[in-house]
C-alpha cells in the first residue's frame, strides 16, 4: 500500500526544470527520507505534494486524493512542517497551537484536550505559557511539530526537520519521528544530512537535479546499486597465508582484500567483495570451517548511506 | 424577523469561530496598542471640537441668534465629521495593508494555506477584524459628537447619515489594504501602496475627474456658443457630474448634506434645468453606499481569487 504516489512530476520556472518527470512511491507506514543535495528539486515537489504549488505537468496522490484535484482532502491528510519557522510575535505556546488547531474546525474543547497531549508528546508541557518566539531553535521545532499533527494526519511532510539544529535536538527530533512512525503515521521528509536518513529511514528516494536516481526499501537499493557485499571475515591468528588464497578460489568471491594491523602488519583479516545471495554466504563458511580454519568472525559489513548516495548519484550531476 | 434571527446569529457565530479573527483580535487587542489608538483618536477629536469651540466664542463673544448657534453646530460636526473621515483614511491602511503580506513576511502564510482554512475565511477574518476595530473607533466618537445637539443646528439623521457613510468607507478602504495586501510581499510596500491609492481616490482622482469635467463641458459649450444645449445633454452632463461626486466619500458627504440642508430632504433634490423644468436627483449617498459597497465586494472576492490560488 502507497500513500503517497508522485506521477511523472514535472516543475518548471522557466527554462529551468526544478522537478524533472518524477515518480516514487511512499509505503504507507513508513518513514521516507527524500535525499538530495540543495536545489535537488526536493522543496518544489514537498510544496506540490503540500497543495501550495502547480505542477507543470503530472500529478500526486495522497492517501488516493490528488492535489490538483482534490487539494483540500489533501490539507486534512497531511501534517506539513516547511523549513523555516512560521512565528506570530506574543503569542504564546498555548495559543500557537490552539490557533493552528482550530484552523481546522477542531471545536474548542477537544482542542484543549489535543494540545495539552501534543505539549506532553514533545515534552514541552513546562512551555505552555512561554511566547513562541523566545523559545530555543531545537524547541521551536518540536512545536512546529506538534503543530502539524493537531488534526491527525494519516502523512507528515517535513522539510529539512533537522537542518540548522544542535547535535542534541536533531537526536530529540529523531527519535520524535521514530516515535510518530511507531503511531502509525507515515513520515516523508526531505534532508541532506545523510545521518538521518541511515538512523531512522526505511525507505528512501535520492533525487538529483530534479530526477530521482534511485529509490526504495534501504536494503533493496543496496543490492540495487551495490550488487556485491562485503563481508569481513576474522580468523584466530594461526595458519594465515594459505588463508587468502583459499578465499580467492571460492565461488562468488569477487576480490580477497587483507586487512592490516596500525604497524602494517597483517592480521588474521579480511574484506572479501561477494556477489552471492545470503545462503551463498553461508555456504561460504561452511567450507571455512570444513577447511579447518579457525573463523572467530563472519559478517556482512553494513554499508552506510553515505557509500549508497554516492554510487547512486555518481555521474549524474553535481 | 423572527425567521431571520437565528441565521444572523448563526453568522456571527461563525464570524466568531473564525480562527483568524480570534486571532487577530487578540494580537489587536494585547497589551495597549488597542487602547492607544482608541484614545488618540478620542483626543484628537476632542482637541479640535475644543480648538473650533474656542475660536468661535473668541470672535464673537455672544451667539444670541437661533441661526449663528445652528451655523456653529453645523461647524463643529463638520470639522469633527471630515477630521474622522481623514483619520479613517490614516488607520485603515496601517490595519489591513499588513493582512496577507504579514503573514507572507511572518513566513506563517505557507501554513494557513496547507491547513483547512479556506481563501474566503483568512480574507474575511483579516477584513472583518479591521473593519469591526474601525467600527468601534466610529461608534466610540458618538458621544463626543453629540455634543453638538446641545448646541443645535445638527439632527440626529445627519449624524447617523454620517455613521453609515463613515462606515462604508471604512469598508472600502479595509477592502482596499486587503487587496494590495495580496500583492506585495512585504508589509511596508502594501502599506505605502494602500496609502497611495486612497489618497489618489480620495483626492487626486476627484480633482482630476472635475477638471476633465469642467474643460469638457467648456469645450462642448464653446462648440454649440450662442446655442442653448439640448436638455438631453444638460440632463447627461449633470448625471456624469452627479455620478463623479457619488464616487468620492467627501464629495458626497457635502452634497448629501447640502440637500439636507437647503431641501430639508434626506434622499432627493430637484435640479432646476435651464429651460425651466425641474430634474429629480436622488441624494449622492444613495448612490455612493451602494456603490462603496459593490467595489469592496468585489475586492474582497479579487483578494480571495488571489489567497486560494496555487504558486506557479
Amino acid at each position: 500500500m502507497s500513500i503517497i504516489e508522485i506521477d511523472n512530476l514535472v516543475k518548471r520556472y522557466g527554462a529551468l526544470t526544478a522537478v524533472n518527470e518524477l515518480s516514487l512511491t511512499v509505503p504507507t507506514g513508513s518513514i521516507y527520507g527524500f535525499v538530495g543535495p540543495n536545489g535537488a528539486g526536493k522543496t518544489s515537489t514537498m510544496r506540490i505534494l503540500t497543495t501550495l504549488m502547480e505542477p507543470t505537468s503530472g500529478d500526486a496522490r495522497i492517501a488516493g486524493f490528488s492535489v490538483r484535484k482534490k487539494p483540500r482532502d489533501v490539507r486534512r491528510a497531511i501534517g506539513y512542517m516547511p523549513d523555516f519557522f512560521g512565528v506570530y510575535n506574543d503569542m504564546t505556546v498555548w495559543e500557537y497551537l490552539d490557533f493552528f488547531s482550530a484552523c481546522y474546525d477542531i471545536d474548542a474543547n477537544e482542542r484543549a484536550v489535543i494540545n495539552r497531549d501534543l505539549l506532553e508528546l514533545v515534552d514541552l508541557p513546562h512551555k505552555r505559557d512561554a511566547k513562541v518566539d523566545s523559545l530555543s531553535r531545537g524547541m521551536k521545532q518540536r512545536i512546529a511539530l506538534a503543530r502539524t499533527l493537531a488534526h491527525d494526519p494519516q502523512v507528515l511532510i517535513l522539510d529539512e526537520p533537522a537542518s540548522g539544529l544542535d547535535p542534541r535536538a536533531r537526536v530529540e527530533i529523531r527519535e520524535l519521528l521514530v516515535e510518530l512512525a511507531r503511531m502509525g503515521k507515515t513520515i516523508f521528509f526531505s534532508t541532506h544530512i545523510l545521518a538521518d536518513v541511515a538512523e531512522i529511514c526505511t525507505a528512501i528516494g535520492i533525487v538529483e537535479a530534479g530526477k530521482l536516481v534511485a529509490s526504495g526499501d534501504i536494503a533493496d537499493m543496496q543490492r540495487a546499486i551495490m550488487p556485491t557485499r562485503q563481508y569481513e571475515i576474522q580468523l584466530l591468528p594461526t595458519a594465515l597465508p594459505a588463508v587468502e588464497a583459499l578465499l580467492s578460489t571460492q565461488p562468488h568471491v569477487m576480490s580477497v582484500q587483507p586487512l592490516l594491523d596500525d604497524e602494517d602488519q597483517p592480521i588474521p583479516k579480511f574484506v572479501i567483495e561477494f556477489s552471492g545471495k545470503d545462503s551463498d554466504a553461508s555456504a561460504l563458511l561452511l567450507t571455512l570451517v570444513q577447511q579447518g580454519l579457525p573463523v572467530l568472525k563472519f559478517a556482512e559489513v553494513v554499508q552506510d548511506v553515505e557509500e549508497l548516495f554516492m554510487r547512486a548519484t555518481r555521474g549524474v550531476v553535481t | 424577523m423572527t425567521a431571520q434571527q437565528p441565521r444572523k446569529r448563526r453568522a456571527f457565530s461563525r464570524m466568531l469561530s473564525n480562527p483568524i479573527v480570534v486571532k487577530e483580535l487578540r494580537s489587536r487587542m494585547r497589551g495597549n496598542r488597542g487602547v492607544v489608538i482608541l484614545s488618540v483618536y478620542l483626543t484628537a477629536l476632542t482637541l479640535v471640537m475644543l480648538f473650533v469651540y474656542g475660536a468661535v466664542i473668541g470672535t464673537s463673544n455672544t451667539i444670541t441668534n437661533v441661526s449663528d448657534r445652528q451655523a456653529f453646530g453645523l461647524a463643529v460636526f463638520a470639522v469633527t465629521y471630515g477630521l474622522q473621515l481623514f483619520l479613517i483614511a490614516i488607520i485603515t491602511p496601517s490595519l489591513t495593508a499588513g493582512s496577507i503580506a504579514g503573514e507572507r513576511e511572518r513566513q506563517t502564510y505557507d501554513l494557513l494555506r496547507t491547513t483547512s482554512l479556506t481563501a474566503r475565511s483568512i480574507v474575511l477574518g483579516k477584513l472583518g477584524t479591521a473593519v469591526a476595530f474601525i467600527a468601534l473607533l466610529i461608534l466610540a466618537t458618538l458621544p463626543l459628537q453629540s455634543v453638538v445637539f446641545l448646541i443645535g443646528g445638527v439632527s440626529p439623521v445627519e449624524l447617523a447619515l454620517s455613521v453609515v457613510i463613515l462606515l462604508v468607507t471604512a469598508l472600502m478602504f479595509s477592502a482596499f489594504g486587503v487587496l494590495l495586501s495580496c500583492f506585495t510581499k512585504r508589509v511596508i510596500s502594501a502599506t505605502i501602496l494602500t496609502y497611495t491609492v486612497i489618497m489618489f481616490i480620495i483626492v487626486i482622482l476627484p480633482i482630476m475627474l472635475m477638471a476633465a469635467f469642467g474643460s469638457g463641458t467648456a469645450y462642448l459649450f464653446s462648440l454649440t456658443s450662442g446655442v442653448q444645449p439640448s436638455d438631453g445633454v444638460i440632463t447627461l452632463l449633470f448625471i456624469l457630474f452627479w455620478a463623479i461626486v457619488s464616487i468620492n466619500p467627501v464629495a458626497t458627504s457635502v452634497a448629501s448634506e447640502l440637500i439636507l440642508l437647503e431641501e430639508q430632504s434626506l434622499w432627493y433634490m430637484m435640479f432646476d434645468m435651464p429651460n425651466g423644468s425641474v430634474l429629480p436627483v436622488v441624494s449622492p449617498w444613495i448612490l455612493y453606499v451602494p456603490f462603496a459597497l459593490i467595489l469592496s465586494v468585489l475586492m474582497i472576492w479579487w483578494a480571495t481569487a488571489i489567497v486560494k490560488r496555487k504558486e506557479r
